[in-house]
């Protein structure tokens, strides 16, 4: 008790004899910034922010520039006037095209605090926790997203946001539309987990800035930069299975404005692997050789960016036997060549309003040629994107921040099944503009508007609308609404139904897809024994106007491809706690239900191989000096329906079922090795393959999956860094 | 013996002033001093602009931490204090 009383004494004592200079640093929607540096200009004298953005330094004689600093903002020098307070508003870095730098890695995925949309930022970190060879697979240890798998030949891995699949899911590289149309069906893996930086997973409806494709939500990569990556990182991985993969990147800054870096990656597993002796291979034998060279340029004002990217994979699945030189075996090759090149370029007027112009340009040519069996199925895809975003305050007023802009995305598409030929031209120019508003440290809106105009579906209109409420410091609710489209690329997002022995059908031109979303999350921030126990619940509603159905219900020797005729929705719910139980083991403990339903026929029926419930529990210990790293995973997976069963082949529901992960991480100065498992359990669905012995006979179905192909996977890996200065 | 052992293991704490600036340079510390001989524990503390490192006493000495340091740019440090 005298000690306190003492230190309060001292304390006061202390405040008489030094004037102290005291504020408060915020971000650009007035929220407080924790954790931020500030110092006075020249000297070594500072203090970094509290939880609620407030300082308090000690005024100085020989300097009277304060200079405030966080990551990811750009850094200010303000001089303050004597006994007052002063706010500081940090503006996000040079960086206008919302790119976010994450730098710390001791905490690997976050939901952040600050922005408007409920978002999940995983970093490396959390990336390492886990082989994460591609992003496909860099979910494991994420609540929100599922990895379903589509068929049990061809391998394609398939992301679920709030129950809807994965084409739902607006797919961002760098802030650009990335892997739409042929590419969404293997897109994920295209991306290797050593070229990433961060992912950034958002739930609901997002900003219109970026086109009006999100409807579950939007998934964005950061690629890693040539300006704060590695100078040369090496990642070699092996698994049980005898795949292999090796990454290369390197960085290179040629001087104070130019930078460039190369990504390269070689995956192959070219061995033909049957564990459950059903004739057919357990896992595609893939092999990839994807590389990005990227240049970024920053002069004062003026910064852009330029790449160009290459993939080229082969993907061999099928039969054994067709691989042992036995032609009339059931084979599947699917073989792809992709091209793209992309650019920024970016005009800052003032760092502290944002005021800015800013170019996304980016173009590609995907080639896919397979067979599935008898089934051919060749098409190509040439797409441009161009989108230009104006962007500044209103009066010099930092609380309203506007963006408007244009953008025109074209695709042509030629894909050709068996004999006949799909050829679709879609030209869509558009507008939007979008508004900002953070009157006050506890409520932002963001309400945005876009008109597009489609050649093929006309003008239709995109509001979208997101808020945010801090209540206190401890809670921190979101709401948000808003209309997303898209036009459903049936051939190619349903070509693994192509490995069944079904008649394709499709019964009237596609219309395009319309759907509302809505959600609600609020977080909570409660501080137990000096740590923060973060929870988060969320509930999601969406509800589709129009949708282009696959139905594999009303006649099991068909899928039918027609327009939604009835309704259409997901619920999804989700609760979420995290914390740190003693310094360097954190737990995360997560539960979903989904309910999404669709009329069918003309009955309104369960979406089938849609898992009901989700829990995933996460365990993450590191020791003190960070010199090992332990991670495990489990993940409950709930029951769901089969759809309708053919002559009783299959059962009609599927249940519940546990996957656990784990990984060992041992870090050196310079190395890391790691060696993990999946599917520790080694749980496995029994029969995969509906009547596998028989491909060519009417009961033939290798896309009745909804569970685990092959069993436990031992694998091991090394990494391999020389930091930048 | 046992005596003699417990007294080769015996830990120091000792608290480095470090002029860290942001989370980067913490991480930097954290990269280079956790592999540095004989170091058993690390606290940076961001606010103070400390570095409080806990060392085996027979394994590694303060002149050879500040070395460490001094790899990453941190020369001549000042003691902000010693624990045994």
């Amino acid at each position: 008790m005298n000690k306190y009383i003492v230190t309060a004494i001292f304390a006061i004592a202390w405040n008489i004899v030094h004037s102290q200079v005291t504020g408060v640093v915020k971000d650009q929607n007035k929220l407080p910034l924790v954790g931020a540096t500030v110092y006075w200009e020249g000297t070594s004298q500072g203090c970094v922010t509290d939880s609620k953005g407030e300082f308090s330094i000690e005024s100085t004689g020989s300097g009277n520039v304060l200079i405030i600093s966080f990551i990811g903002f750009e850094t200010q020098k303000v001089s303050p006037p004597k006994n007052h307070k002063v706010q500081v508003i940090l503006q996000p870095d040079s960086e206008v095209l919302a790119d976010i730098n994450v730098v710390s890695r001791d905490k690997g995925a976050h939901e952040s605090r600050i922005s408007i949309i409920q978002t999940t930022k995983l970093t490396g970190a959390e990336l390492c926790k886990a082989a994460c060879c591609n992003l496909a697979e860099s979910f494991t240890t994420n609540a929100s997203v599922d990895m379903s798998y589509s068929d049990a030949a061809t391998g394609a891995k398939q992301i679920r946001l709030l129950g809807l699949s994965g084409t739902y899911v607006q797919m961002m590289a760098e802030n650009m539309p990335a892997f739409r149309g042929l590419a969404s069906v293997y897109g994920l893996e295209y991306i290797p987990g050593a070229w990433m930086e961060s992912i950034q997973v958002s739930k609901g409806s997002s900003s219109v800035i970026n086109g009006y494709e999100a409807i579950a939500g939007q998934i964005n990569v950061e690629y890693k930069k040539p300006e704060n990556s590695e100078k040369f990182f090496v990642n070699g991985f092996y698994n049980s299975e005898l795949r292999h993969e090796l990454n290369i990147n390197s960085s290179l800054r040629l001087n104070e404005k130019l930078s460039t870096m190369i990504l390269a990656h070689f995956k192959d597993g070219d061995k033909a692997v049957d564990n459950n002796d059903d004739g057919f291979l357990d896992m595609p034998m893939i092999k990839q050789y994807n590389f990005i060279n990227r240049w970024n340029y920053a002069n004062g004002k003026y910064q852009s960016k330029y790449g160009v990217k290459v993939i080229d994979e082969s993907r061999r699945s099928g039969q054994i036997a067709f691989y042992n030189d036995d032609a009339s075996a059931y084979g599947i090759n699917v073989e792809t060549r992709r091209y793209e090149i992309f650019s920024k370029q970016a005009l800052v007027f003032n760092n502290h309003t944002g005021h800015s112009i800013a170019l996304q340009a980016s173009g590609s040519n995907h080639e896919q040629n397979s067979f599935y069996g008898n089934r051919i199925y060749e098409a190509t895809q040439k797409n441009a994107y161009l989108n230009l975003i104006y962007q500044n305050i209103i009066n010099d007023n930092p609380s309203h921040e506007y963006s408007i802009g244009t953008s025109f995305m074209f695709d042509e598409y030629d894909e050709r099944l068996n004999s006949e030929n799909f050829i679709r031209t879609e030209k869509v120019p558009g507008i939007f503009g979008q508004y900002t508003y953070n009157g006050n440290d506890r409520f932002t809106f963001l309400v945005g508007l876009r008109g597009d105009f489609h050649n093929e579906y006309g003008f239709f209109l995109t509001p979208r609308l997101h808020s945010k409420y801090n209540v206190n410091d401890h809670i921190h609710l979101r709401a948000s609404v808003g209309m997303g489209y898209r036009s459903a690329n049936v051939l190619a997002e349903n070509s693994y139904l192509f490995a069944s022995s079904r008649q394709v059908e499709i019964t009237e031109k596609p219309e395009q897809e319309k759907a509302l979303n809505s959600g609600l999350n609020a977080t909570f921030f409660l501080p137990v024994f000096d740590k923060d126990l973060t929870i988060s619940t969320d509930y999601y509603y969406t509800k589709f106007y129009q949708q282009v159905m696959a139905d594999v219900d009303s006649d099991p020797r068909k899928v039918s491809f027609y327009n939604l005729d009835g309704i259409s929705y997901s619920h999804s719910f989700q609760a979420q706690a995290n914390y740190e139980i003693v310094r360097g083991l954190s737990l995360t403990a997560a539960y979903r239900i989904t309910d999404v339903k669709m009329t069918i026929g003309d009955e309104l029926r369960e979406k089938p191989l849609t898992n009901r419930f989700k829990g995933l529990i996460t365990a993450s210990y590191q020791t003190p000096l960070k010199k090992w790293q332990i991670d495990f995973t489990s993940q409950f997976n709930g029951g769901g329906r089969m759809p309708t069963p053919k002559r009783d082949l299959w059962e009609e529901e599927y249940s519940s079922y546990t996957i656990f992960n784990a990984q060992i991480t041992k870090y050196f100065r310079k190395w890391n090795v790691y060696i993990g498992s999946e599917n520790l359990g080694n749980f496995k669905m029994d029969t995969p393959i509906i009547d596998a012995v028989n491909p060519g006979g009417d009961n033939f179905d290798a896309s009745m999956t909804w569970g685990p192909v092959h069993g436990r996977m031992i694998y091991g890996g090394f990494r391999f860094a020389i930091d930048r200065e | 013996m046992a005596a003699k052992e417990k007294k080769a293991q015996e830990k120091v704490k000792v608290t480095f002033e470090v002029p860290l600036d942001c989370m980067s340079c913490v991480e930097k510390v954290n990269k280079q001093m956790a592999f540095e001989k004989g170091v058993k524990d690390l606290k940076c503390d961001l606010a103070n602009k400390t570095v409080t490192v806990t060392y085996r006493k027979d394994q590694t000495d303060i002149e050879k931490l500040r070395e460490g340091f001094a790899k990453i740019g941190y020369k001549n440090l000042k003691i902000h204090e010693t624990t045994m």
